[in-house]
């Protein structure tokens, strides 16, 4: 039989093989994007911030700030000459102590600064040091991570009771770390930190 | 009786009383040692701040429980007094002073030290997970293929069994009439036979199939672009399942740039020594994928020192939009008020991270059209102002992010 000038055959035959090229290009591989249309218009030709580039030593795009670079809006607080500076206080036990002695939390406490520091501290510590400072997050509770001393209850590792931490020495402990807490100052700003310290003094209290 | 039922119950309370008086202490003695030792110390030989514990009683000067006593009371004096073993552990452990525990009563300090003689509790016996218990991934895509395949095989079998079946009736009924036999025509013949004589289906089927071609090539044109489904393996084999579903781990505290700016952010392997300087083994793969980021990081794990010979990871892009579009996460997480989930999906349900939304124009256009704008408790004088303005403008109509010029073409591309 014939339809037009081809066969029957030939005709099934092409529209089996258009089927089969097309159903290929169906993505079924997880590790393909899948094909693009203009692909310089996704993959830009310039260096994107996580791209690989040849041109530095160590082959990122990514650049480290220069040593001493002071972040853009770091002076809210023309009250406070110290808190103006960046951080004075260097990740040794003697600045922690100066730290503790010297600093005051630059930030006025109201409730709506203490509601920051809290969602604040829902996101950045609770994991850990749990809903009420307790060290009874998901981490340590399902992830194994070391207990971490309790707010209220617990007894520093740099002497005194953790109840009765000064704003200074629990702002230098968010920006330095101790024993198993690392630093969170690449991922908190000064002022996040003052208000999550605001946070945690109430959290000493219960 | 009375006075029997006295005798044997008397001595029998005595022990649960003394047994129940045993076991209320080795329980205080955990809690105090996790209140007090556990942030620096583990009871198995593994170092975090501290040294491990396992075997200290064989490394201190006999007696050991008298030497642990003074040590955990107040490890200053008894390095000053100039015991050579104190100052040995000072040493070796970086020069970091542990704290004094002088304010812990003496029967505290002994429960600790009883606790730490007792060693590590049992690790939970792990769930066996049967070799081949993995759930058998389901064939994707291609499926329906195959079952038309199979099913047109089966139906040009089913056909040609029935033709000749047919065939060899009509023989014998023209043998009987006195007729020739019916040629024979072959499979192929057959089919032509049987397609010459039903137009109608034929061309049904024709259409049916066109129809069909048309929308597989239509879906797989409407695709090009688009990265919806793609799940890349990565370098390291990260779940987000056990971080942010199991540990709780909130999403922007690794992305911290999601409600500060443009990119979400891939974090920097500090943050994630922030948990695994103490966590050195994971639950799915064991040290193999930790241990990764101590290479990269030429982190030793058992001296707690980094290398000077950092590597970057090389994590491969999931999400990706075009040079032409303009995307900021600040904008949608903190004025927006978006969940991170509305766009990424259950990533707290992937063991690999995979993109959920197709991202593309009609996507994005589709939200802006239909997501309400929330006019209250933003706290913010001109946000209150224009909303204000807008309820006035489109009295009784829903505020969407339209209708605030969300489709502005040069709202994203410019």
């Amino acid at each position: 039989m014939k339809i037009g000038k081809y066969s029957t055959t030939s005709i099934t035959a092409t529209a089996f093989g258009i089927m089969v090229a097309l159903s290929s290009c169906i993505k079924t591989d997880p590790n393909s994007p899948g094909y693009e249309y203009m692909p310089d218009m996704y993959r830009s030709p310039s260096y994107e911030t996580y791209s690989v580039n040849p041109n530095f030593e160590d082959g990122m795009t990514a650049r480290k700030p220069v040593e001493g670079t002071i972040t853009r809006g770091e002076y809210p607080y023309p009250a406070s000459t110290i808190n103006n500076m960046p951080f004075a206080y260097a990740d040794t036990k003697e600045d922690y102590e100066r730290a503790g002695a010297e600093l005051t939390n630059p930030i006025e406490l109201t409730p709506a600064i203490l509601a920051d520091g809290k969602v604040l501290y829902e996101k950045y510590c609770t994991h850990c040091h749990g809903a009420t400072g307790q060290a009874d997050g998901k981490t340590v509770t399902a992830g194994g991570f070391p207990p971490p001393p309790s707010y209220s209850a617990g007894m520093s590792s740099r002497g005194g009771a953790m109840k009765d931490l000064t704003p200074g020495k629990i702002f230098h402990t968010i920006t330095y770390g101790v024993n198993m807490m690392g630093s969170h100052a690449s991922q908190l700003n000064k002022v996040e930190r003052w208000k999550i310290t605001h946070y945690v003094q109430t959290l000493q209290k219960q | 009786m009375h006075t029997k039922l006295t005798k044997v119950f008397f001595p029998l309370f005595f022990l649960f009383f003394l047994t129940f008086s045993f076991t209320a202490k080795a329980v205080d003695g955990e809690k105090l040692f996790k209140q007090n030792c556990s942030a620096c110390h583990k009871l198995d030989d593994k170092k975090l701040t501290g040294p491990g514990l396992k075997g200290v009683f064989d490394r201190v000067p006999q007696p050991a429980e008298e030497w642990l006593y003074k040590w955990i009371k107040d490890n200053e004096a008894l390095r000053k007094s100039g015991d050579a073993y104190a100052n040995k552990v000072f040493n070796d452990n970086g020069k970091i002073p542990m704290s004094s525990f002088a304010h812990l009563s003496d029967e505290e300090l002994k429960a600790i030290i009883a606790t730490i003689k007792a060693g590590p509790p049992a690790p939970p016996t792990p769930v066996a997970t049967a070799p081949g218990a993995e759930p058998a991934q389901a064939p994707k895509g291609n499926t329906m293929l195959y079952v038309l395949l199979g099913l047109t095989i089966l139906f040009l079998i089913l056909i040609n069994v029935l033709s000749g079946v047919k065939r060899s009736l009509q023989t014998l009924v023209n043998e009987k009439e006195g007729l020739p036999a019916p040629a024979e025509l072959g499979a192929w013949g057959e089919i032509k036979y049987w397609m010459a004589h039903n137009k109608g289906i034929v061309a049904l089927g024709i259409i049916i199939g066109f129809l069909w071609i048309s929308k597989i090539g239509w879906d797989a044109l409407m695709g090009i672009g688009v990265y919806q489904g793609y799940q890349p393996e990565q370098p390291i084999a990260f779940s987000h399942q056990i971080h942010a579903g199991q540990n709780g781990i909130n999403c922007v505290y690794c992305h911290s740039g999601a409600e500060k700016g443009k990119t979400a952010g891939i974090p920097s392997a500090n943050v994630c020594m922030n948990c695994h300087k103490a966590v050195q083994e994971g639950k799915l793969t064991g040290t193999k994928e930790i241990a990764k980021i101590y290479a990269a990081l030429d982190y030793d794990p058992n001296t707690g020192k980094y290398g000077s010979n950092p590597k970057p990871i090389k994590w491969v892009k999931v999400h990706n939009l075009p040079d032409h579009v303009y995307f900021n996460h600040s904008q949608h997480t903190v004025a927006g008020k978006q969940e991170c989930k509305t766009c990424h999906g259950a990533i707290d349900s992937m063991t690999v991270a995979k993109q959920h939304s197709p991202l593309t124009m009609g996507w994005c256009i589709e939200c802006h059209r239909t997501t309400e704008v929330q006019t209250a408790g933003n706290g913010n004088a001109y946000y209150d102002y224009i909303h204000a303005t807008y309820k006035d403008k489109f009295k009784g109509q829903p505020i969407t992010v339209e209708k605030m010029g969300g489709l502005e073409c040069a709202k994203c591309h410019y």
